[in-house]
C-alpha cells in the first residue's frame, strides 16, 4: 500500500506545483481575455481560451511524471482545482468537477501502462487524454451541442495542440531538467535518473 | 451566506451547477444568475467594489459566448432569416442559441461568485477536513502551499525581469521562466514539510481541532432547499 501513500513533502510539492502553474495560467488568461475580446465580434471568443487550455493540465502531468505512482494525475488535478476555488475562481465549485474529469483523462493513460512507463509517449498521450475528457466535459457543461460541428472541430484541435505542447512536451522537458539538477533524489523520477 | 458551512455550500453549488447543465432554459439560467448575484451583493461583509469589478470579465465571457452562438450555432430545422448583418444571414434559431449559451455562462458564473465572495478559504479547507474526510496531511499541505501564492506570483515577475535584464526573450509560458520557479517550489516544499514535521505534525494520528467548523440544520436546509427549488424550476421552465 505504500505505493498509494503520500508523504507530506509530496503533498506540499504538488500543491506548490499547482500554484506555480496557477500563476502562469493566470498570466496566460490575461493574454487570452485580451485576445477573446478582440475575437468577440467575430464570434470566435472561445478559441482564445483554447490556446492556453493546455496549461491547465501541466501540474497534473508533471506531478505524475515526477512522483510516478497511481492516483497522482487525478489527485493533483483536484488539488489544482481546489486551489483555484480558494483563490476565488469565477466558476468556483464547477472547477472541482472539471478537475476530477480532466485528471481522470491523464490517469487512464498512466494506468494503461500499469504505472511502469513514464516517457515521452505516455506523457503526450496523458496530455491528450486530459484534453479529450475535458472537451467532453466542456461539451456537456457549456452546451456545445448547440454549436456547429465545424467550430467544435477547430476548438478541439487547438485544445489538443495546446495540451500536448504544454502538458506533454514541455512538462517532460522540465521534469528531465529538474532530475538533472539532482533535486529530485527523493522522488521516483530522480531515482530513475540516478 | 458567510455563516453557512463552506463544505456543504460547495456541495450544494456543485449539485446545483450539475442540475443546471441539463437544461437550456434561458429563463431559469437568468433567474439563477440574478438571484445568486443579488444574494451575494446583499450579503453583509462582501466587498461590493471588488464584486462589481469581477463582473466585468464575467460579462465579457458571456458576450463572447453570445456572439459565438450567434454565428456558429448548429443548423436547426425550419430556419427563418431574421436579419442580415454584414452580409451574414442570421437565423431566429441562432438568436435563441446565443441566448441559451450566454445565459448558461451567467448562471454558472453567478453561482461561482456567490461562493467565491462569501467563503473564507481557511474555513473551507477546515470544513473539507472535518465534514468530508479530507486527510489532514492534504488539508494542511494545501493551506501551507496556498499561503505562498503571493510569494510565487512576485517570483514569476522577478524571474521575468531577471531574464529581461540579461536580454533573454521569454514569453509567458517559456520553460526558461517556469523552470527556476519549479526549482524553488521543490526546495520550498522540502523545507516546509520538514518544518511542519519537526514541529510535531503527523498525518495519520488523531488530532485536536482548534478551528471547529460547525454543521447546522441550516446547512442541510440550504442544500435541500436549493436543489428542490432548482428541480421545480427545471420541471416548470
Amino acid at each position: 500500500m505504500s505505493k498509494f501513500k503520500w508523504k507530506l513533502h509530496e503533498v506540499i510539492f504538488v500543491a506548490m506545483l499547482c500554484i506555480v502553474f496557477g500563476v502562469v495560467y493566470l498570466a496566460g488568461v490575461y493574454l487570452a481575455s485580451f485576445l477573446s475580446t478582440v475575437l468577440t465580434p467575430f464570434g470566435l471568443a472561445p478559441l482564445a481560451n483554447e490556446i492556453v487550455f493546455g496549461v491547465w493540465f501541466m501540474a497534473s502531468t508533471l506531478a505524475a511524471y515526477i512522483l510516478q505512482k497511481p492516483g497522482v494525475a487525478i489527485v493533483s488535478e483536484v488539488l489544482a482545482a481546489l486551489i483555484e476555488v480558494l483563490m476565488g475562481n469565477m466558476y468556483g465549485p464547477m472547477v472541482i468537477v472539471a478537475g476530477i474529469i480532466q485528471g481522470a483523462g491523464g490517469e487512464i493513460v498512466f494506468a494503461g501502462w500499469k504505472y511502469k512507463r513514464f516517457d515521452a509517449l505516455t506523457m503526450n498521450l496523458a496530455a491528450a487524454g486530459c484534453c479529450i475528457t475535458s472537451f467532453l466535459w466542456s461539451f456537456v457543461r457549456s452546451g456545445y451541442g448547440l454549436l456547429s460541428v465545424k467550430l467544435l472541430i477547430v476548438m478541439f484541435l487547438i485544445r489538443l495542440v495546446s495540451s500536448v505542447l504544454f502538458a506533454g512536451v514541455l512538462c517532460k522537458l522540465m521534469g528531465d531538467g529538474l532530475a538533472k539538477t539532482g533535486l529530485l533524489k527523493s522522488y521516483a523520477l530522480g531515482r530513475a535518473h540516478a | 451566506m458567510t455563516k453557512l458551512n463552506p463544505g456543504y455550500k460547495l456541495l450544494t453549488l456543485i449539485l446545483a451547477s450539475l442540475l443546471l447543465s441539463t437544461t437550456y432554459s434561458t429563463t431559469l439560467n437568468m433567474l439563477v444568475a440574478l438571484t445568486a448575484l443579488t444574494v451575494t451583493f446583499l450579503t453583509p461583509g462582501v466587498n461590493r467594489r471588488r464584486l462589481t469589478l469581477a463582473l466585468l470579465p464575467f460579462l465579457l465571457t458571456a458576450a463572447g459566448m453570445f456572439m459565438t452562438g450567434l454565428f456558429f450555432s448548429s443548423p436547426g430545422e425550419a430556419e427563418i432569416a431574421v436579419r442580415v448583418v454584414d452580409q451574414r444571414t442570421l437565423y431566429a434559431t441562432s438568436w435563441s442559441t446565443a441566448l441559451k449559451l450566454a445565459s448558461r455562462i451567467m448562471a454558472f458564473g453567478g453561482l461561482g461568485m456567490l461562493f467565491a465572495f462569501t467563503t473564507n478559504s481557511m474555513e473551507l479547507v477546515m470544513s473539507l477536513m472535518q465534514q468530508f474526510r479530507l486527510p489532514p496531511k492534504f488539508a494542511y499541505g494545501i493551506l501551507a502551499a496556498y499561503h505562498f501564492f503571493p510569494t510565487i506570483r512576485s517570483e514569476y515577475a522577478t524571474v521575468g525581469a531577471a531574464l529581461k535584464v540579461r536580454g533573454i526573450k521569454a514569453f509567458a509560458f517559456s520553460p526558461k521562466r517556469i523552470f527556476p520557479m519549479l526549482v524553488h517550489a521543490l526546495e520550498r516544499s522540502e523545507s516546509l514539510a520538514m518544518a511542519m514535521e519537526s514541529r510535531g505534525f503527523e498525518g495519520g494520528v488523531q488530532r485536536a481541532v482548534a478551528f471547529r467548523v460547525p454543521l447546522r440544520a441550516v446547512d442541510i436546509l440550504f442544500l435541500i432547499g436549493t436543489i428542490g427549488i432548482l428541480i421545480v424550476g427545471l420541471i416548470f421552465l
